[in-house]
């Protein structure tokens, strides 16, 4: 009998490829979402990893190879250049090879990979669904969530190095997303996602030219990548403030590419700039539902939909938003943060303590979130203390009676009316205006955080942040009531404090600009005024540290310390002024006594004060220090009045031989 | 008489050799004073001693001084933070390492953290506060007129949303809109318009939380002093330009203008021009044919008799 031999061929490809297939079935492709399996194993040098050391990482890559092929290494030697180039602990990469143990020593010898290359016997690579395509990557997230599952070398490898770039955006890498975007595009010049992260990488930067002139040049191309650039033209538009334009080109993609995210969310963002929040609302909802773009812009969207219901008072659905944004992109730390601030606006502190400590989690240098968190902290402590709450309660149920019977606090004029009293602050209201930031609760994190720089100095007492919050509450003060400077000093002088801190946030998209005045409740005048442009929030800290400073050396030069020498003995004056007062170790103090006197026509003219000696603060106590006498014109006395001077502003230094 | 006296100089002797002996072996130590409050130092120094792989084996906190134990390979060492003023700390490390070279990095660093401005925007670096703090009062206008929109800038000069900017452009226009730096869009109305001062009045139905006062403007800015422009502030994007004034006054058609050399846009007639000191100073009128970077201002004398007569 003659076998047909095209027909036993045919058989006998349809057996391998059914084969396959149910290899395929018993141990397929992991999906996004899916818990990796977990494992054991040994690498080169006989050290052993388990999977479970990923845990605290951000991000981990598993690399399945084939250690004789060529083409399945690829992928594995672009990330060692790069992660060579780029030093970033918080990103894992391990190989994972079942070849030969020889042939994986061999390749490594050549390739010196600074990163681990397990052996596999073959069932880790089973479980990952690592056996008859290689190689595979496998992009896992925090809690060992895989992200992203790639299979395959050639074009597969320029995906997943796109893929990774984009993810990169929000870890806060710029520099490596644009690295890993170059590696996709050495590899396809063509690849036009890869060079839109490029553009998106350079916005990361602040690099707002160069982002658009990457836009530009794939906005110039005659294919469908076309679109791509001229949706990061639009982005690139809106954060150069040219609103009209960049709204035209938004709707120029949204008309040729409705299924594109970035587009619609840029129109949402204008839109709320504009005030036009059901417009803003509309353009969100379409960006959240499109199927195209990067996750960590799908992420975007669904944040700012989440910010406009949560400005809106719809927590549970915000709160979904918030949700989704974080299962599309983990590594952006808003959605997170955001959801805890909807918890506290609600009063359900310990879900929002929750939600800051995994904002920190994710990154402990987030200033937002270790702000919120401490104060949720504190709230809770105070309503775990029944006696402080019920403190607290009676000074605020005092307070709001003052206020409605328009009752100042009662200050009794103090028999000495030249020594300082406690110069008392309070931040009554910082209003947010403009656009939608991404992240909410920097007006509380402004307020809360610059409270607690300057009542750490000892010169400035700062009302409790929740005092202040209940009183407003009680009031039913809002930011209408309180954009009422009257409203503001009433409050000011209600609590007895000597400065009132309020002002605006207004949100561009690059960048916010506070404007804070600080107003003197005894005169009414502005004691000081602070316009500072607030330059993204990696260094948030930082500027904040600036903003003290500004105001302390306002309180310092307008406000000094007066008292006045209690007792001298040898050359050393104790003064009515202490620890309690904020002297210092070092404080400076000039002795001053009237300027001479002059009667002329019935008019009694006043000459200007005079110093007659220096001190220097040498020991503190909570209520009166010890001062070396510096310099003297005259014999101090009992009862000479004295004033702060302030430090020099510079630097000195040198060895205390002492 | 003379052996209690040598006994008694040889007892302070031994007294003072054993003090020298005692302070000899106390370790020496280096300070410093940074113009710092202590707890931004405090931020400052683990910062660099993280960086720099000493590990951080204890920190006590007591008033008004912050103490740290520090160690890195053999090196061990107490760095002690004191609260000089509340702007001001005082920073002891003991023990001064024979090696210089050990603490040096760490001035250098506190050095180099006190200069390097943190402000990222160029503008805000070299823009004074004062002249910032007037952007939430400029407005971007635009003005339609026969399908065509023009655009200007203006600003707010009471809380009542009286806006002041430039005529020429208001001449025949059928509906103006106004744009305020929050984003916001409203309607304006034309109040008052003298083309000959090239000036106009507009008037908004809303309030204006920042205003820029006349009354404590500043009639003759320095000669060669920096003179401030604040652009329409299309979502607080005003665009800040620097300048000066470039020669004496001159009359055009009867009206006194003065020529400054800075760049003028297209759309910035009608933005207010601020000295150092944030006062207003003119009104821009428009740019040089030609030339962006010579401007001529409508001094705040004409934008005051503009004012009394209306």
């Amino acid at each position: 009998m003659r076998v047909n031999r095209p027909i036993l061929l045919g058989c006998f490809t349809v057996c391998i490829a059914i084969g396959l297939c149910l290899a395929g079935n018993a141990f397929g492709r992991l999906e996004s979402g899916q818990k990796a399996p977990a494992f054991h194993l040994i690498d080169l040098d006989g050290r052993s990893h388990a999977l479970s050391e990923i845990d605290g990482r951000r991000m981990t890559i598993l690399y399945f190879f084939d250690a004789t092929s060529e083409a399945s290494q690829g992928g594995l030697l672009v990330l060692d250049r790069l992660l060579r180039q780029y030093d970033d602990r918080l990103l894992t990469v391990w190989g994972v090879s079942r070849s030969d143990q020889d042939a994986v020593r061999r390749f490594n010898r050549n390739a010196r990979l600074q990163f681990p290359v397990l052996l596999d016997e073959k069932q880790v690579s089973r479980q990952y669904g690592a056996t008859t395509v290689l190689p595979v990557v496998c992009v896992l997230g925090p809690g060992r969530e895989v992200l992203e599952y790639f299979q395959g070398g050639g074009a597969t490898i320029e995906v997943m190095l796109t893929r990774l770039a984009e993810r990169q955006i929000h870890r806060d890498q710029p520099q490596l997303a644009d690295a890993m975007a170059e590696a996709a595009i050495q590899r396809d010049p063509a690849n036009a996602d890869a060079q839109a992260v490029r553009g998106y990488a350079a916005l990361a930067r602040g690099e707002t030219d160069e982002a658009q002139k990457m836009f530009d040049q794939l906005a110039a191309r005659d294919d469908d990548a076309a679109v791509i650039g001229q949706e990061g033209q639009a982005v690139v538009l809106a954060r150069k403030g040219q609103t009209d334009q960049a709204l035209a080109m938004a709707e120029t993609v949204t008309r040729k590419a409705p299924q594109r995210v970035v587009a619609h969310k840029v129109k949402g963002d204008l839109l709320i700039a504009k005030g036009d929040r059901a417009a803003a609302a509309t353009a969100y909802q379409a960006a959240a539902a499109q199927p195209e773009g990067a996750p960590f812009q799908k992420a975007e969207a669904f944040n700012q939909l989440g910010r406009l219901y949560a400005a809106q008072g719809q927590f549970d659905e915000a709160r979904k938003l918030f949700d989704n944004a974080v299962a599309m992109d983990p590594y952006y730390l808003e959605p997170t943060s955001n959801k805890g601030v909807t918890y506290e606006k609600q009063g359900l502190w310990d879900k929002a303590l929750t939600e800051y400590r995994k904002t920190l989690a994710m990154d402990q240098s987030d200033t937002i979130a270790a702000v919120l968190a401490r104060k949720a902290e504190q709230i809770i402590a105070l309503q775990q203390d029944n006696a402080r709450n019920q403190r607290m309660d009676k000074l605020v149920g005092d307070l709001v009676e003052r206020y409605r019977r328009q009752q100042t606090q009662k200050t009794d004029r103090p028999e000495d009316q030249w020594t300082s009293r406690p110069l008392i602050l309070s931040f009554v209201d910082i209003q947010e205006r403009g656009g939608l930031a991404s992240r909410d609760g920097l007006s509380i994190v402004l307020a809360t955080r610059l409270g607690e720089l300057l009542a750490e100095s000892g010169r400035v007492q700062v009302v409790e942040r929740v005092v202040m919050e209940r009183l407003l509450s009680e009031l039913n003060l809002g930011s209408s009531e309180l954009a009422d400077p009257e409203t503001a000093l009433q409050l000011g002088r209600l609590l007895a404090a000597k400065l009132i801190g309020t002002g605006s946030l207004l949100y561009t998209p690059d960048s916010t600009l506070l404007h804070l005045r600080l107003v003197d409740t005894e005169t009414s005048a502005i004691a000081k005024t602070i316009a500072h442009r607030l330059t993204g929030q990696t260094d948030l800290e930082r500027q904040l540290f600036d903003l003290n400073r500004d105001i302390l050396r306002m309180v310092m030069e307008r406000y000094p310390l007066q008292g006045y020498i209690v007792e001298m003995e040898n050359r050393e004056a104790m003064i009515n002024l202490g620890q309690n007062q904020g002297v210092t170790v070092g404080s400076a103090f000039a002795v001053v006594e009237p300027g001479a006197e002059r009667t002329y026509r019935g008019r009694v003219l006043r000459g200007a004060m005079k110093t007659v000696g220096r001190l220097e603060v040498v020991r503190v106590e909570p209520d009166l220090s010890y001062a070396r006498v510096v310099a003297q014109d005259r014999p101090l006395v009992m009862d000479d009045q004295i004033r702060e001077i302030m430090p020099a502003a510079v630097a000195s230094g040198g060895r205390d031989e002492s | 008489m003379v052996q209690k006296s040598v006994q008694l100089f040889t007892a302070i002797l031994l007294i003072n050799w054993i003090a020298c002996a005692a302070s000899a072996t106390e370790p020496a130590a280096a300070h410093r004073i940074y113009m710092m409050p202590m707890l931004e130092t405090a931020t400052a120094v683990t910062g660099w001693l993280a960086a720099n792989g000493f590990h951080t084996l204890d920190t006590a906190r007591e008033a008004q001084q912050i103490r740290f134990e520090v160690q890195r390979h053999d090196l061990r060492a107490t760095i002690r933070l004191r609260m000089h003023s509340p702007l001001g700390t005082r920073i002891e490390v003991a023990p001064e390492h024979p090696d210089n070279d050990v603490w040096t990095p760490l001035w250098r660093h506190l050095d180099s953290y006190i200069d390097v401005p943190t402000r990222k925007c160029p503008d805000a670096d070299v823009t004074p506060t004062a002249v910032l703090s007037a952007l939430s009062a400029t407005v971007c206008i635009l003005a339609e007129r026969e399908g065509k929109t023009v655009q200007l800038s203006g600003f707010a000069i009471d809380r009542q949303g009286l806006i002041v900017s430039t005529a020429h452009d208001l001449r025949a226009h059928q509906a103006l809109e106004v744009r305020l730096a929050d984003g916001r869009s409203v309607p304006g109305q034309v109040v008052a318009l003298d083309l000959h001062r090239d000036l106009t009045l507009i008037r908004i139905p809303i309030s204006m939380e920042n205003v820029v006062a006349i009354h404590n403007g500043q009639f003759l800015p320095n000669p060669g002093g920096a003179l401030f422009v604040l652009g329409c502030p299309v979502n607080g994007h005003g665009a800040v330009r620097r300048g000066a004034l470039d020669g004496p006054p001159r009359q055009v058609a009867g009206a006194p203008l003065w020529q400054a050399r800075m760049v003028v846009e297209p759309g910035s007639s009608g933005s207010p021009v601020l000295d150092a000191e944030g006062r207003l100073t003119a009104v821009v009128k428009g740019r040089f044919r030609g030339a962006d970077a010579i401007g001529f201002l409508i001094p705040l004398e004409t934008l005051v008799q503009f004012l009394e007569n209306h």
